[in-house]
């Protein structure tokens, strides 16, 4: 019978650091990189060679390119792996520094996110099966398809689903990090340049880059190494699950999210309702009313009334996005999932001054990837 | 003289019909023995259950579906086709799902429930019009 994360042995998230997500610049990725790595072992209180393993998210670098970058920390002669899973890569990454400690092969392990913008064509484009329309379809389109099915389905108009984005550039104002830091009105908002349908540039996700960095331990290792365990935040599930063939009629991005978040949320024993904090997969703004559905937070249809309640805002019933999400903390693909993790754990040890959503003991962070994949995983304060 | 179609392997005319701009299109789909229908057609394996080679027949789908959603694109990388244009996920027989381009500029009534179907369309290419596959909305 498989185990689950909860089976194994407890890990923690010890370490959070970044380097800021931003608009393209001549910025190599190693700067970037070194800066989040070196950043959260500081968090820790520990030094890189303790560090026993390296996952190093990445969708659009190219190949090798992690021991380019690690070897300055000093070159260890660990492990070092890339990982790429489209915009779930960094989560990805996340998942399996933790399976490693959680297996008891290493005690710390990293988990690094890194990228610059890039074109880079998909995988699928070489499976030899002729499309229709893909090539006029970009994810914004997928997206702005949902937006008219949604807004059709529950009466819903498009200064509904754009708050999304009012909400979360507020909360990216707030964040050093944050690619995009300045508070919007709806009007700006709805102003902008017009996308795919009534998607316009400041509901959708920006092109950036950036990295993001987390240091995962086991119990021995944070006494080993003299770690502050009240710092320390337990990783509680992990669930990782791919598209399937689903009922005519049934969207495929919402049972997804719905089937992944679920799993996550019994293997950690949690209700939807427990949740303090949700880092969600935001590139565009309905996405975030999509997923708060799937996930059962509250009823298809329903949540447009809780993002003008100010149920999701800091401060409200659960703050989803707190870091800005991917429309403001910024999308560079490799770093975004980690970013989450960090952005969770702060909240959790009740560090994140402005940004802080009081109380906040449980989180959950969720990402989605072209495939589709779709990456869970819930901290919890001990 | 007909003009050659740009994915044949996806769609043809409708029977009786020639291969000209107008003239009303059907899709080349494949049907698995387990009862799973799959457009595009593809023959390495069936998505729901992994059946290959002589389980995978020829289906033809009439072309005609249920519009549920549209989005007309006004950024557009690519040199074709040219912003503005209008994509729609479109339900088709069998509750296979599809996207495409809409035939012209969407009326106004474009919303999801209405019955659309597919026709042939010119589309510029390298040595003369290719004909593409479009959806069009069924006049009242």
């Amino acid at each position: 019978m498989a185990k689950t994360l909860a089976d194994l042995r407890p890990v923690y998230v010890v370490g959070i650091g970044w380097h800021r997500y931003q608009e393209m610049s001549s910025t190599t990725y190693v700067t970037l990189g070194l800066q989040a790595v070196r950043q959260a072992l500081a968090d820790a209180g520990i030094a890189w060679e303790a560090v026993e393993s390296s996952y190093v998210g990445t969708a659009l670098l190219g190949m090798a390119c992690g021991r380019p970058m690690l070897r300055h920390l000093g070159a260890s002669g660990n492990s070092i792996v890339h990982i790429e899973n489209a915009s779930a890569s960094g989560s990805t990454a996340f998942r399996h520094a933790c399976i490693e400690v959680a297996s008891g092969m290493s005690d710390v392990a990293l988990a690094v996110g890194v990228d610059k913008p890039a074109k880079i064509e998909r995988g699928e484009r070489q499976a030899g099966i002729p499309q229709l329309a893909a090539d006029a379809i970009v994810p914004f389109t997928h997206f702005a398809l949902l937006t008219n099915g949604y807004m059709n389905a529950h009466g819903v108009a498009i200064e509904d689903i754009a708050r999304v984005a009012v909400k979360n550039h507020g909360n990216g104002a707030k964040n050093p990090n944050a690619h995009r830091q300045r508070a919007r009105t709806l009007d700006e908002v709805m102003s902008g340049r017009r996308v795919s349908g009534d998607l316009t540039t400041l509901q959708c996700c920006p092109v950036g880059e950036g990295a993001a960095a987390v240091v995962v331990a086991s119990e021995d290792g944070i006494r080993r190494l003299g770690i502050d365990p009240s710092r320390a935040v337990r990783v509680t599930s992990s669930v990782a699950r791919s598209e399937r063939v689903y009922p005519p009629g049934t969207g495929f991005d919402a049972e997804l999210t719905r089937e992944t978040t679920a799993m996550a949320l019994e293997q950690a024993g949690l209700k939807p309702s427990q949740l303090d904090i949700v880092e969600l997969h935001d590139a565009f703004t309905v996405e975030e009313l999509h997923y708060v559905e799937a996930m059962g937070i509250c009823k298809p249809g329903q949540s447009v009334h809780l993002l003008k309640d100010g149920a999701l805002d800091i401060g409200g019933q659960v703050a989803v996005n707190p870091s800005g999400g991917l429309i403001a903390m910024g999308h560079p693909i490799g770093p975004t999932g980690i970013g989450q993790i960090g952005e969770i754990t702060m909240q959790i040890r009740g560090e994140a001054g402005e940004r802080q959503h009081k109380g906040a003991r449980t989180g959950l962070a969720h990402m989605v990837g072209v495939g589709a994949v779709c990456y869970v995983h819930t901290l919890q304060a001990d | 003289m007909a003009t050659p179609l740009k994915k044949p392997q996806l769609y043809r005319p409708a029977e009786g019909h020639d291969a000209k701009a107008g003239s009303p299109a059907c899709l080349n789909a494949v049907k698995c023995a387990c009862g799973h229908v799959a457009f595009p057609p593809q023959h390495y394996g069936c998505e729901r259950c992994g059946r290959s080679g002589s389980d995978l027949q020829e289906e033809v789908l009439s072309g005609q579906g249920r519009l549920l959603a549209s989005s007309t694109v006004h950024m557009h990388a690519a040199a074709y086709p040219v912003a503005p244009f209008t994509v729609v996920e479109v339900e088709l027989d069998h509750g296979v799902v599809t996207r495409g381009l809409l035939a012209e500029n969407p009326p106004s009534d474009l919303k999801p429930g209405i019955r659309v179907h597919s026709i042939l369309q010119a589309e510029p290419a390298e040595g003369g019009d290719v004909l593409d596959l479009r959806f069009a909305v069924i006049a009242n």
